[in-house]
């Protein structure tokens, strides 16, 4: 796999509770290459986040492999969940310290980070000082902290309002283009996941498969909020549109 | 980002507005000193003029010489420091005990869900009841009272702060995990600092829980503090040292739940930053 980060080989996950089992995903096959940003989008509960746990080694798969070619792998949910006690600074510190990575080379790295996307100024207030975004972008940087090369996207701009999502879209998308980091986005936003990602993957419903794979031709320069107004953008989200509409009501 | 404004830059609406809580809160402040002082004339007058029995219901300069003669005796500070000290003991004793295990049933779900059934009866439990075993077990003194005053607040204690790690969110500690954080991480990094409210609120109950437990224990054996006084004062039928005894206990009651919020105040700082 010389330059692939990531491959899912017939992966399936199976859920045990009291009521049965619940297959969530079956026989998924995936390929990211380095530098990939990608999008994952389908049915509402459809395995999804299912994926990404798996990807960040939280829970292992029930049958079939994972290969995944970086050391560290950063997270981002939907909420930022800093915590409210800890200033910005030790709040991006926070994933150093889990980690046992703190080191005046680590810190003055993840200051860098936050000098260079202007969060500097905010690094000794607290979380309520700052706005949804700031925050979101925060929690971004603290996942930036420990240098992972693949970076995990849990619907990070959906608990924004629209305005914000659509701003902070370009600011993350910079950021991630300018630290070189392989990004897999999970959202239910097809507009986001077109205009943010190279490919787009549709998810079938439970239990989750590839369905169908869409390649996005924008250059890599073209800022996300550009491309909503691309004149292929409308066409590609009619046609992955009608891929989740026919998921969501083909009942077999 | 955000500038303090001066007063000056507020305009005349802004300003009246001001005022206007300003001197809301300034007639809260008096009333509540106004209803004090009109309760204490009240009772003095109504025993002076005779509309009151003062052997019955006592009044304030009687409950002034009372506790005059108490710290002339010396006794005064004898029976408010060992009251003291018994309910600090407990409370302490309680609070850390309490938070303890509340660790304990955090850290292992099984254990908490075997021992549910037990927590919920033992703090249904008046624990009062069990003062006469405790008499046996720990003897008709100090010990007993302080294990009074630790039983009624451990409960407590271990429920609420129990809830209180319960209410911080899965998705915090997922996002510990997708860190690869330790259990112990989690508890130390998050669970913990993000109970502190919790906690403190917890212990506001329990000071007043630990008051309660003391002054029933020494209303069972003790032969000095603040509850032997009472009690030994309605036996005799002083009730000026019954009055004294019950002011003393709330002005200490009070006391010790300002110190309480104080610390409050100095831990969770920033709860209250702007």
């Amino acid at each position: 796999m010389a330059d692939t980060l990531v491959r899912m080989k017939d992966v399936s996950f199976v859920y045990h509770d009291i009521s049965g089992e619940n297959k969530a995903v079956a026989d998924l096959n995936l390929d990211v290459k380095s530098g990939e940003f990608i999008s994952i989008v389908g049915p509402s509960g459809c395995g999804k986040t299912t994926v990404l746990s798996m990807l960040s080694g939280i829970i292992t798969p029930t049958s079939g492999t994972i290969e995944v070619n970086s050391k560290q792998i950063g997270y981002m949910l939907q909420r930022d969940h800093l915590l409210d006690w800890r200033t910005i600074e030790d709040n991006v510190f926070l994933s150093l310290q889990v980690k046992g990575l703190m080191s005046d080379e680590t810190k003055r790295n993840s200051l860098e980070l936050l000098r260079r996307y202007d969060l500097y100024s905010f690094k000794d207030s607290y979380p309520r000082q700052l706005s949804g975004g700031m925050r979101q972008k925060v929690a971004l940087i603290r996942t930036l902290a420990f240098s992972p090369s693949l970076l995990l996207l849990d619907e990070p701009f959906s608990a924004l309002d629209f305005h914000t999502r659509l701003k902070l879209a370009d600011e993350i998308y910079d950021i991630i283009r300018k630290e070189k980091k392989t990004a897999i986005l999970v959202t239910h936003d097809i507009s986001e996941a077109i205009s943010m990602s190279e490919r787009v993957l549709v998810f079938s419903k439970r239990p989750a498969h590839v369905k169908s794979e869409y390649k996005m031709n924008f250059t890599k320069d073209t800022p996300p909020f550009m491309r909503r107004s691309d004149n292929g953008f409308k066409d590609c989200f009619d046609m992955i549109w009608s891929d989740i509409d026919d998921e969501e009501n083909n009942n077999t | 980002m955000m500038k303090k404004t001066t007063i000056h830059d507020y305009s005349k609406e802004h300003i009246a507005y001001l005022n206007a809580i300003k001197r809301k809160n300034i007639f809260i402040s008096c009333m509540r000193y106004l209803i004090i002082i009109v309760f204490i004339l009240f009772w003095e007058l109504s025993a002076m003029l005779g509309w009151s029995d003062p052997f019955i219901s006592s009044s304030p300069s009687r409950f002034i010489v009372s506790i005059a003669n108490l710290y002339k005796e010396g006794a005064l500070f004898k029976h408010i420091g060992i009251t003291l000290f018994e309910t600090v003991v407990g409370f302490v004793v309680g609070t850390v005990l309490g938070t303890l295990i509340a660790i304990l049933l955090w850290w292992s779900n099984t254990l908490s869900r075997i021992l549910d059934p037990y927590l919920v009866v033992l703090n249904a439990l008046p624990k009062i009841a069990l003062g006469p075993i405790l008499i046996v077990w720990f003897g008709a003194g100090v010990e007993s009272i302080i294990v009074m005053g630790l039983l009624i607040s451990l409960i407590v204690t271990i429920m609420s702060v129990l809830a209180g790690f319960n209410e911080i969110t899965d998705e915090k500690q997922f996002l510990m995990k997708t860190l690869g954080a330790t259990k112990y991480q989690i508890l130390t990094m998050v669970v913990l600092p993000a109970s502190v409210p919790t906690i403190m609120n917890a212990l506001k109950l329990s000071v007043g829980m630990s008051w309660v437990g003391v002054i029933v224990g020494e209303y069972l054996v003790s032969k000095s503090g603040l509850g032997y006084l009472i009690v030994y004062g309605g036996q005799v039928f002083k009730l000026d040292l019954v009055m004294a005894s019950i002011v003393i206990l709330c002005i200490l009651a009070a006391l010790m739940y300002y110190v309480v919020a104080y610390f409050e105040k100095r831990m969770i700082k920033w709860r209250t930053h702007e």
